[in-house]
């Protein structure tokens, strides 16, 4: 498999002290007074592909150090893709050293763990947000603590010798996991 | 969501809530939890209650904004002890402070259901949601809350006859009875008779109903047992009556008597509908039981009934356990 995806390889390398030429650099770039990095709001890959992309226009990011490149050069693109391809652990690995202690501007907010792995890294993160902005909580999964509930109902009119507090639980918890499914499905899709 | 949306789900709660908790169901109760359902609304103009309150409601939009304050559990928490406690203390029972708390949280659990969600732990801005996918959650005024008032209405009319007999009446109804015609041949005690079915002598103990004691060797003659027993006695000696033993528990008590329903043939039409446990507590001969069965909730009626008109031994006793 070929990383190698240069367009122009007559032209200058990360390396030999050149930029290429980027072709999505909406990312936007490290701001020359703070030198801060600035990525997109993502997941928690999406933030670590994005910031070893803006530590490897900065120049702190020898592509080579990750396997998926196999050693060859690569432009934004192959780099890009190489990184999908890689592990968190792994980029997490080679990108550590390399943004310890910098500052990380985040156009949005980082849903999940993306925050916590950036810190993990010695990333200062801060996240840009609208005074306006909605944030939505899912009580969606209150339900499998009714369920969890009902099952351990079902347990103490055993106990209680409770029969139709037995027969109600019963019927309770056999409804909620049957509905299992769909209650999976009601759940809000992670934020963008 | 509209008012009427409010004031269907929030019965519908209520009579779920009835119907699987030991709360009776009242007038007062079911009241309640119609006015709570609407009073989060306060906070937006444009409401029905909004409406009649004027300026109060664009006070309370103006400091908490629509779906803020007016709808979070910290909101609940407050209602429920300023209108529910006093309602307990005034009327004497649970249920009403319980619809209190039902009607408010119906209120929240309904927005919480349409688009908009509610701030439910206000002052947080985050905003709840249930369920979190958008394309199943109510768009209020369209088809959606349509579909949705239908679902509750449907839901409150199958819960009202259950909240009546409570949760356990239904499995004990649900799961049938036997029936078994006999002559009383002797009446042993207020709640306790012998029955002769098939030329063999039953014992049978009434269910639901306790007569003051007799006979107990190692216990006195309980206030308004006689009465109890000579009531019994008069009604049933010799008389054919009908048994309904339920299906569902035990068949019978811990002295091997059967338990059962008694009915009475009062107007000779040769059918056994009238039922002689409750006509023990209508009269004030007897307490009711506390274990489940099927006329459970009825009988608990008839009995506080009886105890506030303090007929038989609810005004002629001065010490009587329920």
């Amino acid at each position: 498999m070929d990383f190698d995806t240069t367009r122009d390889r007559g032209g200058s390398r990360r390396g030999s002290g050149s930029v290429p030429n980027l072709v999505t650099g909406e990312a936007g770039h490290p701001s020359p007074e703070d030198e801060a990095f600035r990525i997109p709001a993502g997941s928690r890959k999406a933030a670590l592909v994005h910031l070893a992309l803006e530590a490897w226009r900065a120049g702190l990011l020898d592509p080579r150090a990750l396997g998926e490149v196999r050693g060859r050069e690569v432009d934004q693109a192959g780099l890009q893709r190489a990184l999908y391809r890689s592990s968190m652990g792994e980029i997490e690995h080679t990108l550590g050293p390399v943004v310890r202690g910098r500052r990380l501007v985040v156009e949005g907010r980082l849903a999940g763990t993306g925050r916590t792995a950036l810190e993990r890294l010695g990333v200062e993160v801060e996240e840009l947000r609208l005074d306006d902005e909605k944030r939505y909580i899912d009580m969606t999964p209150a339900i499998f603590v009714f369920a969890a509930i009902a099952m351990a109902v079902r347990y103490i009119s055993l106990g209680l010798d409770d029969q139709d507090l037995y027969i109600l639980a019963g019927i309770f918890f056999a409804l909620m996991y049957g509905l299992r499914p769909f209650f999976f499905k009601m759940q809000r899709p992670r934020d963008q | 969501m509209k008012v009427v949306t409010h004031l269907i789900f929030a019965e519908c709660c209520w009579f779920a809530t009835s119907a699987i908790f030991d709360v009776h169901y009242e007038t007062p109760a079911v009241l309640a939890a119609a006015a709570t359902a609407v009073l989060p609304d306060a906070d937006h103009p444009r409401s029905w209650l909004g409406h009649q309150l004027g300026s109060v409601s664009e006070d309370l939009n103006r400091l908490f904004g629509h779906r803020g304050f007016l709808h979070s559990l910290l909101a609940l928490m407050l209602v429920t002890l300023a209108l529910g406690l006093p309602l307990w203390w005034i009327t004497g029972r649970i249920s009403p402070a319980t619809a209190v708390f039902v009607g408010y949280g119906s209120h929240l659990f309904a927005d919480m259901m349409t688009l908009g969600g509610v701030r439910l732990f206000w002052p947080s801005r985050v905003i709840a949601v249930f369920p979190g996918r958008d394309d199943y959650r109510v768009r209020t005024g369209g088809n959606s809350e349509r579909v949705f008032v239908a679902f509750a209405l449907v839901f409150a009319l199958l819960l009202y006859p259950v909240s009546r007999v409570g949760f356990e009446g239904l499995i004990y109804r649900l799961g049938g009875d036997d029936q078994l015609y006999g002559r009383v041949t002797k009446v042993t005690d207020g709640d306790t008779i012998a029955v002769e079915i098939g030329g063999r002598s039953t014992p049978v103990r009434l269910i639901g109903v306790d007569t003051p004691e007799t006979i107990a060797p190692d216990q006195p003659i309980g206030c308004f047992g006689p009465r109890a027993s000579d009531y019994t006695k008069q009604i049933l000696t010799k008389r054919i009556i009908r048994l309904e033993i339920p299906r569902i528990g035990d068949s019978e008590d811990a002295y091997g008597r059967t338990l059962a329903y008694v009915y009475l043939d009062t107007n000779g039409d040769g059918r056994y509908e009238h039922l002689f446990n409750e006509d023990l507590i209508t009269l004030g001969l007897a307490r009711t039981t506390t274990f489940s069965h099927a006329h459970r909730r009825e009988f608990e009626r008839l009995r506080e009934e009886a105890e506030s008109r303090e007929v038989g031994l609810w005004g002629a006793c001065s010490d009587v356990s329920t």
